[in-house]
């Protein structure tokens, strides 16, 4: 029987469970960096993102005789990310109840000069979410990104939905206190050059 | 906070979460300024940018799976208590003789090779390190068939599509890669290879060191080096050199596209090949004004409206894949 690792997951699964090192190498390739960034995305820091990651394949390699995925490979892994993200964050016990410092917005016009200084609307939104105190970007990646209902982040956090309401509304008011500038009137201009699609 | 307070009934509106009175009292509440208006809107544009958020990383992939490797292998072995350590020895040493005959007369025997194929559909690009250390990324719509590892005197592999090839140093085994229209020989280096089926030429692009490329059916054989591009017309059996070719040819892995005093014309062109759109320019003048920018894994939208800025041009979308540039001028 001849090796020959295809583009299909399916097939790799195949070889892989056979114990071909090969093709596990060609699954690592084709998703670690998905993970980690699934994983980065929630929690923030990427050493854990890269370590959580590699804890999934190699969980896959020591169980390999037992694989049986029958949806997608890609949405499996993803899941076990998730998991164990969702797991050391918890382990982290994270106290919610303390309150934690909102950058300070200041409320400016936006200047010609920002205008012209090819400012996409997309990475202002990317650089206040990553601005965000800790907690408060946890709870709102949780939301935004993994698409959790209020209650199922307060289930998974171990925390009341009001705090996870209040953490919400942390969240959009930084957001909006840094898209705000960019949207005054005067400014129509540009997010409807912004809007192609 | 009032606005805390407005900003959570907003949040609940956008999550489809709001009951009759709350929304009443938005409604109210919105109609009352243009200033609540405009606040609204900044919480919902930014609501809707926020599920776009991604962060980028840095991921070396070789560094990360080797750090994988160790970790399976230290699971795997086993600490063997003190007492029994010498009886463990000589069967260990036993062991090891056997399995290195077995090693020798399996290689003796099976002068076979292990061949593997890799396939990419469309929008599909793949990454395959070959048993050298060699790296190929291998584009859309393309098939790579390489072996499972290189003998001691060549490294050959079979390519249809296109790739981009970085290859490892090694004099005593020069690597060759073989399409349906001719081969590519080299030592170590880098470089681009395309040849799709319904092309009519194929094309070599060097990025680092030296290339030599033969067509098919041909005795000519052309010497490439550096940012030098080889084209082989397949109908009239023609194969020449062109100097000075685009860095942005590579943009298809790297994402990276680049202009320095580039004229628009060109910059229209390398747009269309990368992005797969058409973009019809209306302004004649335009055509030659110098362009000078880079863009690192940036969508079309963005790049058009850094060059409209630039040139006060209007940008018309026809459809997903046709834009239409109009007006402006060269300042």
């Amino acid at each position: 029987m001849s090796l020959t690792p295809t583009s299909n997951d399916f097939e790799l699964i195949k070889q892989i469970k056979t114990g071909s090192k090969l093709a596990f190498r060609a699954l690592f390739d084709r998703y670690y960096k998905y993970l980690v960034v699934t994983s980065y995305n929630i929690q923030g820091d990427a050493d854990k993102a890269r370590d959580l990651a590699q804890d999934v394949f190699l969980e896959l390699w020591q169980k390999k005789s037992q694989i049986n995925i029958t949806s997608s490979l890609k949405s499996y892994l993803r899941k076990a990310v998730y998991n164990k993200t969702i797991n050391y964050i918890k382990a982290q016990r994270i106290d919610f109840k303390e309150n934690e410092e909102l950058p300070i917005q200041k409320e400016r016009e936006a200047s010609a000069q920002q205008m012209l200084e090819k400012e996409d609307l997309q990475e202002i939104i990317n650089r206040a979410i990553e601005s965000l105190p800790e907690k408060c970007r946890l709870v709102f990646t949780l939301c935004r990104l993994e698409q959790l209902s209020h209650k199922e982040i307060a289930n998974q956090l171990g925390i009341s939905t009001k705090t996870v309401e209040n953490q919400m509304t942390k969240a959009l008011k930084v957001l909006k206190s840094a898209l705000q500038p960019y949207l005054s009137e005067g400014l129509l201009l540009l997010t409807l050059s912004f809007c192609f699609n | 906070m009032q606005e805390d307070h407005y900003i959570s009934i907003i949040h609940k509106k956008l999550s489809g979460d709001i009951d009759p009175s709350e929304a009443i009292e938005l409604e109210t509440w919105l109609n009352a300024s243009s200033e609540n208006q405009l606040l609204a809107e900044s919480v919902k544009k930014a609501w809707e940018l926020s599920s776009g958020f991604s962060r980028d990383l840095e991921i070396d992939l070789d560094t990360d799976f080797a750090i994988l490797e160790k970790r399976i292998e230290g699971e795997n072995t086993e600490i063997v208590p003190l007492k029994s350590r010498r009886y463990w020895l000589t069967i260990a040493a036993t062991f090891v003789l056997i399995v290195v005959t077995a090693f020798v007369i399996n290689n003796f025997l099976t002068s076979k090779v292990e061949w593997l194929l890799v396939e990419t559909s469309a929008n599909e690009t793949q990454t395959i390190i070959l048993s050298d250390g060699s790296k190929v990324i291998l584009n859309e719509n393309s098939i790579l068939k390489y072996p499972e590892s290189f003998t001691d005197n060549s490294r050959n592999l079979n390519l249809g599509g296109e790739a981009y090839f970085e290859v490892e140093q090694n004099p005593e085994a020069p690597f060759v890669v073989e399409t349906k229209s001719g081969s590519i020989e080299v030592l170590g280096t880098s470089f681009n290879v395309r040849d799709y089926d319904e092309d009519a030429e194929m094309q070599v692009l060097v990025n680092t060191g030296i290339v030599k490329m033969r067509a098919k059916g041909m005795k000519k054989v052309l010497i490439l080096e550096k940012a030098e591009k080889g084209v082989f017309k397949k109908k009239q059996k023609d194969m020449t050199k062109i100097s000075g070719a685009s860095q942005n040819d590579f943009a298809w892995h790297s994402n990276r596209l680049v202009f320095v005093k580039t004229p628009i014309k060109s910059v229209i062109r390398d747009l269309e090949k990368y992005y797969k759109v058409q973009i019809l320019c209306k302004n004649e003048t335009l055509l030659e004004c110098p362009f000078t920018n880079t863009f690192n894994n940036k969508e079309l939208d963005f790049v058009l409206k850094t060059i409209k800025t630039v040139y006060g041009l209007n940008i018309e979308i026809v459809n997903d894949t046709t834009y239409i540039v109009s007006g402006g001028s060269c300042r």
